[in-house]
C-alpha cells in the first residue's frame, strides 16, 4: 500500500534500489498496520499493508535514515545505506516504548543531518531528548560537542552560542571587558521554532550601561533558552556548520527545534528533585485519514534557585496546539496529484523569575522578570505533483515582558534636576535613603513571513533540489519602557558630570524592517564505484531597511554566498566542506539607543538654612545613535571526514571550522566635552533667608570630559578548532555502547573600544580639573581556550527496557588570555579635557613630556590562565514501567565532586552539588487499558 | 625616633604555609608553629584536648609572653627602675581571631613573662601595655618627659602544646596633633554603604603648646591592601605596606589656610566632617555636622556648606563619591604635616592603574591602624603579618566594624591636674584606641 508520496512515481529516480520489509510488533511478533514508513529528508513514504509489509521505491543511495512512526508505538528511527541499484530488505520491530527498540539512538546522532542541509550537525531525537536530564532546550544542547554540561533546572538566563567560548572579562570596575555571555550570544545562533524563527532583537530588557539595580535579562543576546520546554520537543538539529541559504539572521550556526506535533498518544510526565518540580502533557489526535490532526501540550516547571540562601523561584508555563489539515486529496488510497497542507500553531509560553525581599539579608532588595509570549504561525503549502511545492509562512510573536527591581539607595546630599531637555535649570538638594524602585515593560513584536518555492527535478546528472524564497520580517516594541520617579532614580553614584538616567518609552522607537530574498540548490550525483557527489549552495540578500517597512530604502545590504559540498568516497566514507557568508541584523536596542543624560553642577551652595540654599546644574543630552550601524558579519568555514559503519558498527566524524564574526555590534566610548559655566554669585549674605542668584553671564566656563557610548560595528570574533563525534560498535555481550563527543573551540574577540583605564581613573578624570589628560591603550585581544571531551557509556536492555547512561565530561584545558601591552610605554595616546584624541608615537613614549602618563596598565590577563583539569559524571537510569509506561533516576554530578577553588595564580572550577531526581512518565491510554 | 631592629631569625609566623618572612619588627617570636589551622585526633593525654564543634579533638596550648624594652628606649626605662631590659607589670592582653574570638589578659611577673594556658591553637592579637604613673611620669628626665607608657605588639600564630613570644615595647610620646576620634556613620540598616557621609574625623592637640592646622595633610591608605586577598596577596602589597621610608596614600587632604588661620590650643579638638551638614534631616540618628571645623569637598557635586573651609584632595581620589572620607574599610589613617605633593615619591599599584604617593614617614605625626573587628568579613582571608610598618604600627586595633553604632576614641593616658585630657599615644592602635557608643565631636573624654 502506498501513501500520498508513492515510491511509484514521482520521486525522479537516481537509482533503482528498492526498501521492502516487514513491521512487526516486539510484544508477539503481530504485523503492524498502517505504520509509516518515511525515508528521512526526502518525500518518499509508505505505509504498512495489513500484513505489515511495505515498500519504497527508487530511493536514493547513499546514506539515509529510514522512519516509522504508528500511533501507539515509540517512532523508530533507523540508519540505512541505499545501494545504487537492487533491492534492500529491512524489517523493522516496533515496540511500545523507545526503550525496548533494539539499536534506540539516545545521543545526538554523531553523523545526523539537519532536514535538507548539508552543514555538520547535530541531530537530536525524541528517544534522546527524553533520555536527557533537561528541563529546556539549553539541557538539550548539552548533547552538541563542546558544550558543557549543568544541572537541570530553570535558574537563570539561558543562552546559547555555539562554537564559541568564554573569554576573559575583567570587572567593569578595572578595564571595559567581555565579552560575557550575552556579548557572545549577541552575536547570534538562530533559533527556528516549527519553521519559524524566534527573535530576542527588540527585547530592550536592560537597564543600559547606566543600571545599577539587579535585574536578570536576556536583552543583547540571543532568546532565554528556558523558555523552550524539552518535555514537548520532538526534534532538535543543531546546524552547528553552515546553514543553507534559507536561515538568516545568523552568525554561529542554526538550531532548527520541531515540537510534537502529530497524533500521539496521550501521556504525562513528571519530574522530581530538591529544587525542580515539572509536570507536561501532551496528546493527539487525527481523523479523517490522518488528513487532519490536532495536538495539545501543556508543561508547567518550577525551579528554586538558590533554596536556603534565597527565595527566588522560576516558574515556566508553556502551552501548544498544533492543527494539520490535508485538503485536496482523493478518496483513501487513491493517488493526490496536488495538495494543500496547513500548519497551523499556537504557542504560548510564560517565564516568571521572582526573587523576592529578604530583610534579614538584604532589606530592601526584590525583583522581578514576567514574560510571556504568545506566536500564532500558519504555513501553508501547496503540493505540485510531489515535485514542486509554494509554502508561505506567517507568523506573528507577541511578547509582554514585565520586569520590577527595587533596591534601598543611599546618596548623599547633591544638588539635582529632574530636567528632560537640555539647558539650565535652578535644581534642588536631595539626599539620604530611599528605596528605588523601576519597571521595564517591554512589549516586543515580530512579523514574520516566507514564501518559498521548493522545485525538484534533474539537471546536468544531478538529481536537484532548488529553494527559492522571500523573507520579510518586522521587529518593534510597544511597551512603556523603563519607568522609575526621577527623584529616586535607580543609580546613585552620580559624580557630578553623569546624570541620571531618564525614564524611557520603547513604544516612540521606530520599528525595524529587514527583508532577504535567497535561492538554494540541493544537488545528487552519484559518481560510480560507489561515489557520489553533494552540493548545496546557494546565495542570501539580506536588507536591513532604513524605515519601518519593507517599501523603504536599504540601509545596509549584505550578499551572503554559501556552499557546502560532500564527496562520498564510499557509502560510509565522506568527505565535507562548506564556505559562506551569513549576517545578523542589529537589536532594536542598538539601532535606536536611549539618549544620554549629563548634568553639570554649576553652583553647589548648602548652606545650614534651607531657605539660603541654591543649586544650578545644567543639562546636555547626547544621542548616541550611529547612523551607520548595519549587519554583523559572518564567514563561516569548514571541513569534515566522516566514516559510518551503520548503527551496528563505529562511526567517527571528525570537522576542523573556522567562523570569523567581524562588525558585531558593541558600545565605544567616544569622547567629547561639555561645557561648564562658570557663575557669580549675588544676595548671598548670611541670615538673608534667600537663596542667592547667579549673575548673568557667565565669568567663565570649563571644558568637562566625558564619553558617550555609542554602538558601532566593532567587535570582531574569531573561533576556530575541531570537533569530534564517536561511536564505536555496541558491546552485544556486555549491550554496552561508548560514545565520545569533544571540541577543542579557541575563541579571540577584540572591539574598536579604547581603554582609558579603570573606572575610577575615568571618573577622576571627568570631575577633577587637576587632571589635564588621562591616557588611552588600544583594546586588548581576548583569547579563550576549553578543550572538552565527553564520554557516554550506555548499557541498553531492550528486553527488559532498562537503559542506563552514565557521562562524563572531562575538561581538558582551559584558559583565557589577554593580548595587550601592559608596561608603562604601552599607552597608546592620551584623551584632553576637551575629548580629543592625541597619538603619542612609541618612539616619543619615553619623553618627560609624557611621565604622567606612563603607568602600568591593569585589568589585563597576560598569561594563560584557567581552572585546573577537571570532569564531572551524571548518570541517568531509565526502566520501562507495565503499561507502557517509564521511570527514570537522575543524578548531576553523581560522585558530588567539589571541583576546585582559585588561588592567586590559578582560576578555580567548582561544580554545582550533586543533584538528583526522578522522571515518570505515563500513556494514559494504556494506563487506562484503551485500545488505540 | 625609634629605630627598627633587625632580627636574625626567620620569623615563623606566616599567613601561608609556602611563605616565610624575615622579621624587621623590634621583636621574635620563638614559637613552633602549626603552618595551618588544622584540626587533628591526638591521643596522647599529656595536655588538655577539647573536642570542637566540627568533630575533631584539638590540643590546648601554654603560651608564654616575655616583654623586653627596645634597646633605644632602656635609659627611659631604667628611669622608673626597670634597667634589666625586662618589663614587669605589663597588662598583656590576647585577642583570638575570627568570630567569636576569646580575650585573655595577664600581667607579666618579676621575670617579665606572662603566662597563658588552654589557648585554642591559632591567630593571636597580642599587645601590651605599661602606663606610667604621674609619680613615675615625674621622674623621667626632660628628654622623655612626654612618655606616658610603655607598648607593643605582635600578631602571633599559637600551636600546642606551648608557644612562646617575645615582645619589645616601645617608650610612648604623647605627640603633637594626634587622630583623636573617628566615627564613622553607620546607618542601621544592612545595607553595606548607606549614608557613610556622615563621618567625622576628630584631631587634637596633645601637645603644650599651640598647633597650627594650617596645611596638615589628611589621608588613608587603599582598603584591601593588608589581607591576604587572591587579588591583593600580602608578598604584592608588602613592599609598600611594609616601607620603612613612609605611608603609600591614593587620598589625602589638605587643611586650607596659609600658615596661621587655624590655631589648635592644646587640649583642643577639631572636627573635620566628610560634609558640614546636619545629617538628621536624612537620618534621625545622624549628626548635626553644620558646625564642623572643616568638611571635605571632593567634585562638585559635594555639597557645600559655604561657612565651613573646606579641604581639597591632593592624591588621586576623591573620596566616597566624591565627598571625602569614609573608613568603612580603610587600614591605616594618618595626620601628617604639610605636604609637597610635587615633591613626593609617585607609583602605581600594581592591581588597579591608580596613582600612590608616599608620604615620608618623617611628616606622620599621628597614624591610626586597624582591622576588621573579629567576625566582620572575616571570611578565611588571613591578616598579612605585619600589618604595617612597625615603626608607624606595632600592633593594630580590630576595631572595624560598620555593623555597630558608636564610634572610635582614643583612650586617655592622663588627666592633668588642671583637669586637662592627655591622650594615650604609644604608636600601638591596639591599645590606644577603643570602641565607644557615644560620640562626642569637639570634645575630648
Amino acid at each position: 500500500m502506498s501513501l500520498g508520496s508513492p515510491a511509484t512515481a514521482q520521486e525522479r529516480p537516481v537509482s533503482s534500489a528498492e526498501i521492502t520489509g516487514r513491521v512487526t510488533a516486539r510484544d508477539g511478533g503481530m504485523p503492524v498496520v498502517s505504520a509509516l514508513v518515511a525515508l528521512e529528508g526526502t518525500r518518499l513514504a509508505a505505509e504498512t499493508d495489513s500484513v505489515g509489509s511495505y515498500r519504497i521505491s527508487n530511493a536514493p543511495a547513499g546514506p539515509h535514515i529510514l522512519n516509522v512512526r504508528r500511533i501507539g508505538f515509540a517512532p523508530s528511527r533507523i540508519p540505512l545505506t541505499i545501494p545504487t541499484s537492487g533491492r534492500l530488505e529491512v524489517n523493522i520491530v516496533l515496540a511500545r516504548t523507545v526503550l525496548e527498540l533494539e539499536d534506540v539512538t539516545v545521543t545526538a546522532d554523531a553523523s545526523g543531518r539537519a532536514a535538507g542541509e548539508l552543514g555538520t550537525a547535530s541531530v537530536i531525537d525524541r528517544p534522546a531528548i527524553a533520555n536527557q536530564t533537561a528541563a529546556s532546550l539549553a539541557g538539550i544542547l548539552e548533547l552538541v560537542p563542546g558544550v558543557p554540561i549543568a544541572p537541570p533546572g530553570l535558574d537563570g538566563v539561558t543562552q546559547i552560542a555555539l562554537r564559541t567560548v568564554p573569554t576573559s572579562s575583567a570587572p567593569a570596575s578595572l578595564v571595559r571587558g567581555g565579552p560575557d555571555a550575552s556579548d557572545l550570544a549577541s552575536f547570534g545562533t538562530l533559533i527556528v521554532v516549527d519553521g519559524v524563527p524566534v527573535s530576542n532583537n527588540a527585547n530592550l530588557q536592560s537597564l543600559g550601561a547606566r543600571g545599577e539595580l539587579p535585574l536578570s535579562t536576556a536583552a543583547g543576546g540571543g532568546i532565554d533558552l528556558r523558555r523552550i520546554p524539552a518535555a514537548t520537543l520532538e526534534r532538535v538539529e543543531v546546524i552547528r556548520g553552515l546553514p543553507s541559504a534559507r536561515y538568516g539572521d545568523l552568525t554561529q550556526g542554526a538550531i532548527l527545534v520541531q515540537t510534537r506535533a502529530a497524533a500521539v498518544a496521550p501521556e504525562v510526565a513528571a519530574r522530581y528533585d530538591a529544587r525542580t518540580l515539572e509536570v507536561s502533557a501532551l496528546g493527539g489526535i487525527d481523523w479523517r485519514d490522518e488528513r487532519q490532526a490536532l495536538t495539545g501540550s501543556f508543561d508547567i516547571a518550577n525551579t528554586r534557585v538558590s533554596p536556603g540562601a534565597t527565595r527566588e523561584r522560576t516558574w515556566r508555563t508553556a502551552l501548544q496546539l498544533a492543527h494539520r489539515a490535508e485538503l485536496g486529496a482523493n478518496s483513501a488510497g487513491a493517488e493526490r496529484l496536488s495538495r494543500l497542507t496547513f500548519d497551523t500553531r499556537i504557542d504560548y509560553w510564560r517565564l516568571d523569575s521572582d526573587s523576592p525581599e529578604q530583610p534579614e539579608i538584604i532589606p530592601g532588595r526584590a525583583s522581578f522578570t514576567h514574560d510571556q509570549g504568545l506566536r500564532v504561525g500558519e504555513r501553508a503549502r501547496f503540493a505540485f505533483h510531489d515535485d514542486a511545492t509554494i509554502e508561505w509562512t506567517l507568523s506573528l510573536d507577541a511578547t509582554r515582558q514585565r520586569a520590577y527591581a527595587q533596591l534601598l539607595r543611599s546618596r548623599p546630599a547633591q544638588p539635582f534636576t529632574d530636567r528632560l531637555t537640555e539647558g539650565r535649570s535652578i535644581g534642588r538638594f536631595v539626599g539620604g535613603d530611599y528605596l528605588s524602585t523601576l519597571t521595564l515593560d517591554g512589549d516586543p513584536r515580530l512579523l514574520y513571513t516566507r514564501l518559498e518555492a521548493d522545485m525538484r527535478g534533474k539537471s546536468f546528472g544531478f538529481d536537484r533540489r532548488l529553494r527559492l524564497g522571500a523573507e520579510a520580517r518586522r521587529e518593534w516594541n510597544s511597551g512603556r519602557g523603563y519607568l522609575f520617579d526621577i527623584e529616586f532614580p535607580p543609580q546613585a553614584s552620580f559624580n557630578g558630570v553623569n546624570g541620571f538616567d531618564r525614564p524611557r518609552r520603547n513604544d516612540t522607537l521606530p520599528a525595524v524592517a529587514s527583508s532577504a530574498l535567497y535561492a538554494d540548490a540541493r544537488l545528487t550525483r552519484p559518481l560510480g564505484s560507489g561515489m557520489s557527489l553533494d552540493l548545496q549552495t546557494g546565495v542570501r540578500l539580506d536588507v536591513l531597511h532604513d524605515g519601518e517597512t519593507w517599501l523603504s530604502g536599504a540601509r545596509d545590504i549584505v550578499p551572503q554566498p554559501r556552499i557546502n559540498a560532500q564527496l562520498s568516497a564510499r557509502s560510509w566514507l565522506r568527505l565535507r566542506g562548506a564556505l559562506g557568508r551569513t549576517a545578523k541584523l542589529p537589536a532594536l536596542g542598538d539601532l535606536h539607543p536611549a539618549a544620554q543624560w549629563f548634568d553639570v553642577v554649576n553652583v553647589n551652595r548648602y548652606t545650614p538654612d534651607p531657605d539660603e540654599r541654591l543649586a544650578v546644574l545644567t543639562t546636555f543630552v547626547r544621542d548616541p545613535t550611529n547612523d551607520e550601524l548595519g549587519f554583523s558579519r559572518s564567514r563561516k568555514a569548514e571541513l569534515a571526514l566522516e566514516a559510518d559503519l551503520g548503527q551496528r558498527g563505529a562511526t567517527i566524524s571528525l570537522t576542523r571550522f573556522h567562523d570569523r564574526i567581524t562588525g558585531g555590534v558593541g558600545l565605544r566610548r567616544d569622547p567629547e566635552f561639555l561645557l561648564r559655566d562658570q557663575y557669580a554669585l549675588a544676595d548671598t549674605g548670611l541670615g538673608t533667608g534667600q537663596p542667592g542668584r547667579i549673575v548673568d553671564p557667565p565669568i567663565g566656563a570649563d571644558s568637562v570630559p566625558i564619553f558617550v557610548e555609542r554602538p558601532v560595528n566593532g567587535s570582531t570574533l574569531a573561533s576556530s578548532g575541531y570537533e569530534l563525534s564517536l561511536r564505536l560498535p555496541e558491546l552485544r555481550a556486555l549491550r554496552l555502547r561508548l560514545e565520545v563527543s569533544g571540541a577543542s573551540t579557541e575563541t579571540r574577540f577584540s572591539t574598536q573600544d579604547l581603554d582609558f583605564g579603570s573606572f575610577q581613573a575615568v571618573s577622576a578624570f571627568e570631575v577633577d580639573s587637576r587632571i589635564d589628560r588621562i591616557p588611552y591603550w588600544e583594546g586588548a585581544v581576548r583569547t579563550g581556550r576549553r578543550d572538552m571531551l565527553t564520554y557516554r557509556l550506555v548499557h541498553h536492555q531492550p528486553t527488559l527496557g532498562f537503559l542506563v547512561t552514565a557521562t562524563v565530561q572531562h575538561t581538558l584545558t582551559e584558559w583565557q588570555r589577554d593580548q595587550g601591552g601592559t608596561d608603562t610605554l604601552s599607552f597608546a595616546g592620551y584623551v584632553t579635557r576637551s575629548g580629543t584624541l592625541i597619538p603619542v608615537p612609541a618612539e616619543q613614549r619615553t619623553s618627560a613630556e609624557f611621565s604622567d602618563l606612563r603607568r602600568p596598565r591593569t585589568g589585563l590577563r597576560v598569561s594563560s590562565r584557567g581552572p585546573p583539569s577537571d570532569w564531572l559524571m551524571n548518570l541517568t537510569v531509565a526502566k520501562t514501567l507495565p503499561r507502557e509506561g517509564r521511570l527514570s533516576f537522575y543524578a548531576f554530578n553523581v560522585l558530588d565532586r567539589l571541583g576546585t577553588f582559585g588561588t592567586a595564580t590559578r582560576d578555580g572550577r567548582l561544580f554545582s552539588s550533586m543533584r538528583f531526581g526522578v522522571d515518570l512518565t505515563l500513556q494514559l491510554d494504556a494506563l487506562l487499558g484503551r485500545s488505540r | 625616633m625609634q629605630q627598627a631592629v633587625e632580627s636574625s631569625i626567620m620569623h615563623p609566623i606566616t599567613a601561608r604555609c609556602s611563605r616565610s618572612w624575615r622579621s624587621t619588627l623590634g621583636v621574635t617570636a620563638l614559637c613552633a608553629v602549626a603552618c595551618t589551622q588544622s584540626v587533628s585526633e591526638v591521643s596522647g593525654p599529656s595536655v588538655p584536648t577539647d573536642t570542637t564543634g566540627s568533630g575533631g579533638t584539638v590540643q590546648r596550648a601554654t603560651v608564654t609572653i616575655s616583654v623586653t624594652v627596645e634597646a633605644a628606649d632602656m635609659p627611659i626605662a631604667a628611669q622608673i627602675g626597670e634597667s634589666s631590659g625586662i618589663l614587669r607589670g605589663v597588662w598583656v592582653v590576647l585577642h583570638r581571631s575570627g568570630a567569636g574570638g576569646t580575650t585573655d589578659s595577664a600581667l607579666t611577673d618579676q621575670a617579665g613573662t606572662a603566662q597563658f594556658t588552654r589557648l585554642l591553637p591559632g591567630s593571636y592579637s597580642v599587645s601590651v601595655l605599661r602606663s606610667l604613673s604621674l609619680a613615675e611620669q615625674q621622674k623621667l628626665d626632660s628628654a622623655a618627659a612626654d612618655v606616658t607608657a610603655f607598648a607593643g605588639g605582635l600578631t602571633l600564630q599559637v600551636s600546642a602544646p606551648s608557644t612562646n613570644a617575645q615582645i619589645a615595647v616601645v617608650a610612648g610620646r604623647r605627640g603633637s596633633l594626634v587622630i583623636s576620634e573617628i566615627y564613622i556613620y553607620s546607618p542601621p540598616t544592612a545595607e553595606w554603604l548607606t549614608h557613610p557621609f556622615g563621618t567625622y574625623l576628630e584631631l587634637a592637640n596633645n601637645s603644650d603648646t599651640t598647633i597650627y592646622l594650617d596645611g596638615k595633610v589628611i589621608g588613608w591608605t587603599l582598603p584591601q591592601q593588608h589581607r591576604d586577598f587572591t587579588n591583593y596577596p600580602c608578598d604584592a602589597t608588602e613592599s609598600w605596606r611594609l616601607d620603612t621610608a613612609g605611608i603609600w596614600s591614593h587620598d589625602f587632604w589638605r587643611i586650607p589656610g596659609a600658615g596661621s588661620e587655624y590655631p589648635l590650643e592644646p587640649g583642643e579638638a577639631a572636627i573635620i566632617a566628610t560634609d558640614a551638614i546636619d545629617h538628621r534631616q536624612f537620618n534621625p540618628t545622624a549628626l548635626d555636622l553644620s558646625a564642623a571645623d572643616f568638611e571635605m569637598f571632593g567634585t562638585s557635586e559635594d555639597v557645600d556648606n559655604p561657612f565651613v573651609p573646606n579641604l581639597r584632595p591632593l592624591g588621586f581620589s576623591n573620596g566616597v563619591f566624591g565627598h571625602g572620607m569614609w573608613f568603612g574599610s580603610t587600614p591605616v589613617i594618618f595626620v601628617t604635616n604639610a605636604l609637597d605633593v610635587q615633591q613626593l615619591a609617585r607609583g602605581f599599584v600594581s592591581t588597579v592603574s591608580i596613582p600612590v604617593w608616599r608620604i615620608p614617614l618623617d611628616d606622620v605625626l599621628d597614624a591610626y591602624a586597624t582591622d576588621w573587628a573579629p567576625g566582620v568579613f572575616d571570611a578565611g582571608v588571613p591578616t598579612c603579618v605585619p600589618f604595617v610598618n612597625p615603626l608607624l604600627d606595632r600592633q593594630h586595633a580590630r576595631l572595624l566594624d560598620v555593623s555597630k553604632r558608636g564610634t572610635i576614641r582614643r583612650r586617655v593616658a592622663a588627666i592633668l591636674p588642671s583637669g586637662r585630657v592627655i591622650l594615650q599615644r604609644t604608636r600601638t592602635s591596639d591599645r590606644d584606641f577603643e570602641f565607644v557608643n557615644n560620640p562626642s565631636p569637639s570634645t575630648l573624654p
